[in-house]
């Protein structure tokens, strides 16, 4: 079963085919990560995900086709977060951001504030609630919209950039939190030009141009060193190491935790 | 041109900073969101005046009581592009964007057009650029755009807050060879804000660390980035290729060194594993 699909997209941009004839699917349940150089199609595709912008060809989320009838029902179902937090802040206050999608739906005041604190504990933020959103750091701003878009707890949850301006222990708490609501069953879109991030997905997509030039579990992905490199990305640490160390013999597969990697070069 | 913070406090971003920044040194300021690293470098451009103590940076002195022409001095000497790069673009053409430091620091004219081309091709973006709208770039453009304007009228300082968060590996590695390139051949002072300790590790002398305001750590980078579980506490990463050298001497007591490169790395695993 399917999350996303999308067959025959087409998209220009002043007379320039960005998406000529595009088709993709996200599994239900899985966490994607589609990764592209600047410039390759990435934000664009969130953007016509999300209805902003108008495309040709038929885009199934959540079982329902993209129309500007289904269009308010399936936002409700997808929580987005983009690479500038500063552009989506509405509420005076954090807590009143974080509120905000559940007012609209009409959820009571109560379940409002228990499902305000349940966030902001999962996610260490609960000393912001009262701030204004737009005195906040870039990381804590970055908190706060990731808050706001899990509230509701969407099937689908997608990334734009969203950890590039993340802290250590922040980035760390979110990546836990995230595969915790994937094993509840969510489905997470990271989009990215950091592979760095891909090591903590199932599947990896990458563009180019438009184009899917890559599309697999990240095992499969993430050996194709040339591609990579030809397209200006670098591979995670890890990957890199793994795929050095697999020329010299010394390894046979790609391994993703350094631990495990010490553990089996010196047995 | 060297850089000396003495006992600099900002309201209570700032406690009582002391440090030098040494001339011709590439220097990394690292930290988590929120420690204080932008206003202390926004210092150096008189952008945050202390609010007791001050900044000598060579002959000029920035405390609370500076006055305009010199800061219009001091910030001949000193680039900065910020962090949010699109927020410090204004002009409708990459040329004007460029030249504008040129003419307002008022170099001659016949000289700006060969500026504004060698920036262009520092940064890696071509002179087609030239007339191009500056707004309809994108984001790793728009910091190519930032980085060359201030390259252009060639300060003695420059400071780059955050500079590789928009910018993919290609742009990453460019930015790389122009930096290592400024130090080799000009000796200039170049600072560098970043959280991704990765980057830094592969560019810079030495490292300072931030945490509420206070520098935390200092050392060559080396000395400071080898401090895992100190780093960690003030929520730093240590760039993987020394965590790896960290963990391998923990768990198996081998002692493989530290290395700039994945590929030196693998010849130290290569020999101690065969």
């Amino acid at each position: 079963m399917n999350a996303i699909m999308i067959r025959d997209l087409c998209f220009k941009y002043d007379d320039k085919m960005i998406f000529d004839h595009f088709n993709l699917d996200i599994k239900k349940g899985s966490w994607a990560t589609i990764a592209g150089p600047n410039g390759s199609g990435k934000s664009t595709l969130v953007k016509i995900l999300l209805g902003l912008l108008k495309s040709e060809g038929t885009i199934i989320i959540n079982e329902l086709t993209l129309t500007h009838v289904t269009i308010e029902h399936i936002r409700e179902s997808v929580g987005v977060v983009f690479d500038n937090p500063d552009n989506q802040f509405v509420s005076e206050t954090v807590a009143d951001e974080i509120a905000f999608k559940l007012e609209n739906l009409g959820v009571e005041k109560a379940k409002i504030r228990q499902d305000i604190m349940d966030i902001a504990n999962l996610l260490d933020i609960k000393h912001l609630l009262n701030k204004e959103p737009h005195k906040l750091n870039n990381g804590e701003k970055q908190l706060v919209i990731l808050a706001s878009a899990l509230i509701n707890k969407p099937k689908v949850l997608i990334l734009d950039e969203a950890l590039s301006r993340i802290d250590i222990i922040s980035r760390e708490i979110i990546l836990k939190v995230l595969a915790d609501y994937q094993s509840a069953g969510m489905t997470i879109i990271n989009i990215t030009h950091n592979l760095e991030d891909t090591i903590y997905s199932d599947d990896v997509v990458v563009l180019n141009d438009g184009q899917i030039v890559l599309n697999g579990s990240k095992e499969e992905v993430l050996v194709n060193e040339k591609i990579f490199s030809d397209l200006g990305l670098e591979l995670p640490f890890m990957v890199q190491l793994s795929l050095k160390l697999k020329f010299y013999n010394l390894v046979d597969k790609l391994i993703f935790n350094m631990e495990e990697m010490v553990d089996l070069l010196w047995k | 041109m060297e850089i000396k913070f003495n006992d600099v406090s900002y309201k209570t971003i700032l406690k009582n900073i002391d440090i030098k920044f040494l001339d011709g040194q590439i220097i990394g300021l690292t930290g988590s969101s929120g420690s204080g690293k932008t206003t202390l470098v926004e210092m150096i451009d008189a952008l945050v005046l202390p609010t007791s103590g001050n900044v000598l940076i060579g002959n000029y002195k920035v405390d609370n009581k500076v006055k305009l022409k010199n800061i219009n001095d001091l910030r001949f000497n000193v680039g900065l592009v910020f962090e949010n790069s699109e927020e410090q673009i204004f002009n409708t053409t990459v040329y004007n964007e460029i030249s504008f430091g040129m003419r307002y620091f008022k170099y001659k004219t016949d000289q700006i057009e060969k500026h504004v081309k060698d920036s262009l091709n520092m940064v890696g973006l071509s002179e087609d650029y030239m007339h191009k709208n500056p707004f309809n770039l994108s984001h790793g453009e728009t910091k190519k755009l930032a980085i060359a304007s201030v390259l252009a009228f060639n300060p003695e300082i420059l400071i780059l807050d955050e500079p590789v968060v928009a910018l993919d590996n290609r742009s990453k590695k460019n930015l790389i060879k122009i930096i290592r390139a400024l130090k080799a051949r000009y000796n200039k002072t170049i600072i560098i804000v970043s959280q991704d300790t990765d980057f830094l590790h592969k560019v810079v002398d030495y490292v300072f660390v931030m945490a509420d305001g206070q520098i935390v750590m200092e050392g060559t980078k080396y000395d400071v980035f080898a401090k895992e579980a100190e780093l960690l506490n003030y929520n730093v990463k240590t760039p993987q290729l020394i965590a790896f050298s960290n963990l391998v001497l923990a768990k198996k007591g081998i002692k493989i060194g530290y290395r700039d490169e994945i590929n030196d790395l693998i010849k130290d695993v290569y020999r101690y594993v065969k």
